[in-house]
């Protein structure tokens, strides 16, 4: 992307770059930086340092994670269960987006868009318990399926792994419309009848002109989705019973049930690592797609 | 046979009546321009002859061959766009050589005709920038070289040159007819500037309100315009309306113009066009050379532009503008009263 030259203005002044940066860095490193050093200093801990607990630095924390199979494991599913709400929200969030983009205009657009933006205006709780009325034994879903369809039975999706995913890709499938929205908007009618005049047939359009015009919304989306993906546990725990236990479930447990802060926070950073290893490894393949 | 042919086409958009029973016929290797107001329907019209769009009624044809059922991606045209829709993600080679991928042209062939098409729109060398890298007039050459180098059955170019300055925009004038003129290529061209379809084309069709108005070769059109709108869209133009008498168009008080030829038998009244360098500004009461229209007005300003002189005058009817070429003769200044005079053949009768 080229990059935007400053306004008409002239170069703004050093005080006023501290001026209009200073409250968001100063916030972010309060809210963010400081209980964030705190958690790395825990992950090192022995035990929780409150009152007359003796506490002490070691490596056991992370050693656990290594010679356990059981995190191990569960951090796998847990990327796994990432990479497949990222691809199922790319799969229906792109072509949705297209849409709205390329072919919809005016009110239409208006109205279609609120009804993407709308799951934001409820409580992610309200979201997922809606979804158990839907998805459990006797529910929404299973009485609309056999009142068609009457020998189909119980469809048995309640505490499933599908239905995680189908709470996690409704609740984050929104950034992907957007992300996707946005690049596509930018891409000129002109460009794609231009390519139409040269003779491109609409795969060869998708393929060479609007998946990489478009890359950047849809890697912007996919990280947006993917981390907190990894990381969630609300959905896990609602919507997958005993088939809810995934890396962010289980270090929920250690700050609120085990009580052993610790543990969490050495597997929070863990994960954390191993998201940014992930995205080195991918930044190549990125940066080709932006082209 | 026409390169294109367009017969009673007509397109709605909603309410709107794009086109209204259009025909046309462009010849082969000819330069033909579009000229209209905006919304007169002329880069819908273009966009038909590309397929982008289908017509309501009527017929395409683009080398003898009906097209209205075939998409654009099938049709064959080169397209440029007003934007030039360079395709970002792509280095200028990649870009110009899309259609000659499209159509699976094997490499060394395809190296060797965007090289060519390149040194046309003497852009060789810059093969490996991309678009934003370039500037204005590069990025139209190089969105030019993509559409002529597929071979295309026919050229067309929407407002190419209006994204550019005023300078830059004649020079590509220039190229443009001279790339034109080496490729041989059937091109047509939409514009809303007058002075570029007389200067560019070789012949012109004026659109307004989705119907042609007149069709020609731009002299042709330029001194016998077939309607008012004609006349003051192509150039500027005096007109003149009255009562029809004896063959004359009387302006009353006695005062008469005599048409290059005759007005409509049937008609009550007429209306003549006179272009304003095609009349002379002269004394007060100067004795008109047989046989030329007159009429007397009084000099309101006069605009000194260098190489010529505009007058703005009143008369009785209304007001006059005149070109004159600034011979180092005495000037009429503001406040004087004039006689106007002009030849009979310039006095051309045109539709209201």
């Amino acid at each position: 992307m080229a990059a935007q030259s400053a306004g008409g203005g002239g170069r703004p002044t050093v005080r006023t770059l501290a001026t209009l940066l200073g409250p968001a860095y100063v916030w972010l490193l309060l809210t963010i930086f400081l209980p964030l050093s705190a958690m790395l200093y825990f992950s090192f801990l022995s035990d929780v340092p409150v009152g007359a607990r003796e506490a002490e630095l070691t490596l056991e924390n992370y050693a656990a994670f290594f010679e356990r199979d059981f995190y191990r494991s569960l951090m796998l599913r847990s990327f796994q269960l990432g990479a497949v709400v990222t691809g199922l929200c790319l799969l229906i969030g792109f072509p949705c987006a297209y849409i709205l983009a390329k072919s919809i205009k005016g009110r239409a657009r208006e109205a279609l868009f609120l009804l993407v933006i709308l799951p934001f205006w409820t409580n992610a709780l309200v979201r997922v318990f809606s979804w158990t009325m839907v998805l459990r034994g006797n529910g929404v879903l299973e009485r609309a399926v056999n009142a068609v369809f009457p020998e189909v039975g119980p469809l048995g999706l309640m505490f499933t792994y599908p239905a995680i995913v189908v709470g996690l890709v409704h609740s984050y499938l929104p950034y992907m419309i957007l992300t996707c929205y946005v690049s596509l908007q930018a891409i000129d009618d002109d460009v794609i009848d231009a390519a139409r005049a040269l003779g491109a047939g609409w795969g060869t359009i998708l393929r060479r002109l609007v998946l990489p015009l478009a890359a950047p919304g849809m890697i912007a989306g996919a990280v947006l989705i993917f981390v907190p993906v990894i990381g969630s546990f609300m959905e896990p725990r609602i919507l997958g019973g005993t088939q809810g236990t995934f890396i962010g479930t289980v270090i929920e447990d250690q700050f609120t049930a085990v009580f052993n802060w610790p543990l969490g926070a050495a597997l929070s950073f863990l994960m954390l690592g191993f998201v940014l290893a992930l995205f080195a490894l991918a930044a190549p393949a990125f940066r080709r797609l932006d082209g | 046979m026409a390169a294109v042919s367009v017969s009673g086409v007509s397109k709605r958009f909603g309410p709107v009546q794009a086109l209204d029973g259009v025909s046309l016929d462009f010849a082969n290797g000819g330069f033909f321009a579009l000229l209209g107001p905006s919304g007169c329907g002329k880069t819908t019209l273009l966009r038909l002859i590309a397929g982008f769009d289908a017509p309501d009624a009527g017929q395409i044809g683009i080398g003898g061959e009906r097209v209205d059922g075939t998409p654009v991606e099938r049709r064959n045209v080169g397209m440029m766009f007003q934007s030039y829709a360079l395709f970002p993600n792509m280095t200028v080679a990649d870009n110009v050589g899309f259609g000659l991928r499209v159509r699976s042209v094997p490499w060394p062939e395809r190296r060797r005709r965007v090289g060519e098409a390149l040194d046309l729109v003497h852009l060789s060398g810059l093969g490996d920038r991309r678009p934003h890298q370039l500037s204005g007039g590069q990025r139209q050459r190089v969105a030019l070289a993509r559409a002529i180098v597929i071979a295309p059955r026919v050229l067309l170019l929407d407002e190419p040159l209006s994204a550019l300055d005023k300078a830059l925009r004649v020079s590509m004038q220039v190229e443009l007819r001279r790339i034109q003129r080496e490729v041989g290529i059937t091109t047509i061209f939409v514009t809303h500037d007058q002075e570029e379809a007389l200067s560019l084309s070789d012949r012109i069709g004026i659109l307004r309100d989705g119907r042609l108005v007149q069709e020609g070769p731009p002299r042709a059109l330029y001194e016998r315009p077939a309607t008012a709108f004609a006349a003051t869209f192509l150039g500027e133009a005096n007109l003149f309306a009255g009562p029809v008498d004896g063959g004359r168009i009387s302006l009353g008080d006695g005062a008469a113009l005599c048409p290059s030829g005759p007005p409509d038998p049937g008609a009550a009244t007429a209306t003549v066009a006179v272009r304003p360098e095609k009349m002379r500004v002269t004394a007060a009461a100067t004795v008109p050379e047989t046989g030329w229209n007159w009429l007397d007005a009084v000099v309101e300003q006069h605009i000194f532009t260098g190489s010529s002189l505009t007058y703005l005058l009143a008369w009785r009817g209304g007001s006059l503008k005149v070109f004159e070429q600034t011979l180092g003769e005495a000037v009429a200044v503001p406040g004087e009263a004039v006689r106007v005079v002009w030849r009979p053949e310039h006095t051309v009768p045109v539709m209201p």
